[in-house]
């Protein structure tokens, strides 16, 4: 922010969408599934996008085992651990409702858009998502 | 000479020190009682990103952390040491403990996600409170103590000013580096209209107001509006200096975070809260004990004889008693 914003520039953004049992596709507000990072949880993403956590000095163990598996950085997918964010908001999301609820979740997508730049318009390109079965 | 200039820039008593203690503690009390820390606890330590002193942490304490228990355990520490704090119980340990606790927490949750300093000058308060003699005044301590030390007003007034200097010096720097990193271009009429469109496009934020995809059509408007929120930030510091102007400035960052929260969906609420530091507490206690005698002249019935006294009477007795 202290750079201030540009029009000229493209920005990228993130909508978390669910789908419920009955087949309905809700938007799904993850400050409400996870309060303690209110005004965090879009830069959690970001990261988490764009796989941040393997690129520490200190790496947590899991992480070096799949870095491991998959041959090095430059082979890890975008948004390796998007899944496991994914799994753990559909949990929160689920246990908040009854077993019989027709709204409870039966997979939890995360899409990601870019606003082009140059206007003020053209604010939804779809560029890749990421699906959870839950 | 220090002690006469202090005590015309803020309220120096132990009173004072006390309710801004009982504020700030508390304000972090609320934010961790209605904060699921069993949420969090869902969240895969892998996601984990540890920033500063947090890295020194091996991943098996953020492993254990992490969990139901671990995170159950850190909100029943927060919420005992930060109540016992908040009023003033063996608030000299208290104080430190509530220090150290919602530390190691910010740092869990900026782990997470990115630096936010919505928190950040509370933390520093309570560094502050964590050494200051802030169980003097509005504590249990206090009131159970037989013994009242007596300590010269400079000790209870240097911490309230040192908070509102850093304060100030929030907003004034929060100025001085958007014109370092963006120079003459942070007027350009499309930074608040970009930036606020940005924040406003995915439903991660806490709010989802759309009233930034106004903004375009008023673009010639928005040099002088963030001209005006640079000169605001760049007198913030006159706040602490100024008697008069302080409750124009503080009531310009209201303006200013309230438009922040509807425009870019980001709100400050811990910030806004130490704008309490502010205020002249024995005053307002004053004002408190004033009207609650007004208000007790309004029903001035004397239960001794049954008879209504008379206002002016009644006004003599509340003197004598005071």
């Amino acid at each position: 922010m202290m750079s201030g914003g540009d029009v000229q520039s493209g920005r990228t953004y993130f909508i978390l969408r669910g789908e419920t049992v009955s087949g309905e596709v809700i938007e799904v507000s993850a400050a409400r599934l996870t309060n303690a990072l209110y005004g965090r949880n879009w830069g959690m993403v970001t990261a988490v996008v764009n796989n941040d956590p393997f690129k520490l000095t200190s790496i947590h163990p899991a992480n070096s085992l799949l870095l491991d598996r998959v041959g090095g950085l430059d082979n890890l997918p975008a948004g390796a651990r998007v899944p496991d964010l994914l799994e753990a908001w559909g949990r929160l999301y689920n246990e908040r409702l009854a077993p019989s609820s027709p709204y409870r979740l039966r997979a939890l997508q995360l899409d990601m858009y870019r606003w082009e730049s140059g206007t003020y318009s053209n604010y939804d390109k779809f560029i890749d998502s990421w699906r959870k079965e839950l | 000479m220090a002690e006469g200039t202090l005590n015309r820039l803020v309220s120096a008593s132990a009173l004072s020190l006390g309710v801004v203690r009982s504020i700030v503690h508390g304000t972090f009390l609320i934010g961790v009682l209605v904060t699921s820390f069993g949420a969090l606890s869902e969240l895969p330590p892998t996601l984990l990103r540890p920033v500063g002193m947090m890295k020194l942490l091996p991943w098996e304490f953020y492993d254990r952390l992490l969990t139901p228990s671990g995170m159950a355990a850190l909100k029943g520490a927060m919420l005992l040491s930060l109540l016992l704090s908040t009023l003033g119980y063996l608030t000299s340990l208290t104080t430190k403990t509530s220090f150290l606790l919602v530390v190691v927490y910010q740092g869990l949750v900026r782990s997470f996600g990115h630096f936010n300093h919505d928190e950040m000058l509370g933390v520093y308060y309570l560094a502050i409170l964590a050494f200051s003699p802030s169980s003097d005044g509005f504590s249990l301590d206090r009131w159970s103590s037989s013994s009242r030390r007596v300590r010269s007003n400079f000790v209870y007034g240097y911490p309230i000013l040192l908070m509102q200097v850093l304060m100030g010096w929030v907003y004034f720097s929060s100025a001085l580096i958007k014109l370092r990193v963006a120079g003459l271009k942070y007027l350009s009429a499309d930074n608040l209209p970009s930036l606020a469109i940005y924040h406003s496009l995915d439903n991660l934020h806490e709010t989802h107001f759309r009233i930034a995809f106004l903004l375009p059509h008023v673009r010639v408007l928005m040099p002088y509006v963030i001209g005006v929120v640079l000169i605001w930030e760049l007198m913030f510091p006159l706040a602490v200096f100024v008697r008069r102007l302080r409750w124009w400035i503080l009531g310009g960052g209201v303006v200013f975070h309230l438009a922040t929260l509807l425009l870019m969906n980001v709100f400050f609420p811990y910030l806004l809260a130490m704008y309490l530091v502010f205020v002249d507490w024995p005053r307002v206690g004053r004002w408190l004990r004033t009207r609650r005698a007004r208000m007790s002249m309004a029903v001035p019935e004397d239960t001794t004889n049954g008879s209504i006294l008379d206002s002016s009477s009644h006004r003599a007795k509340i003197v004598d008693d005071q």
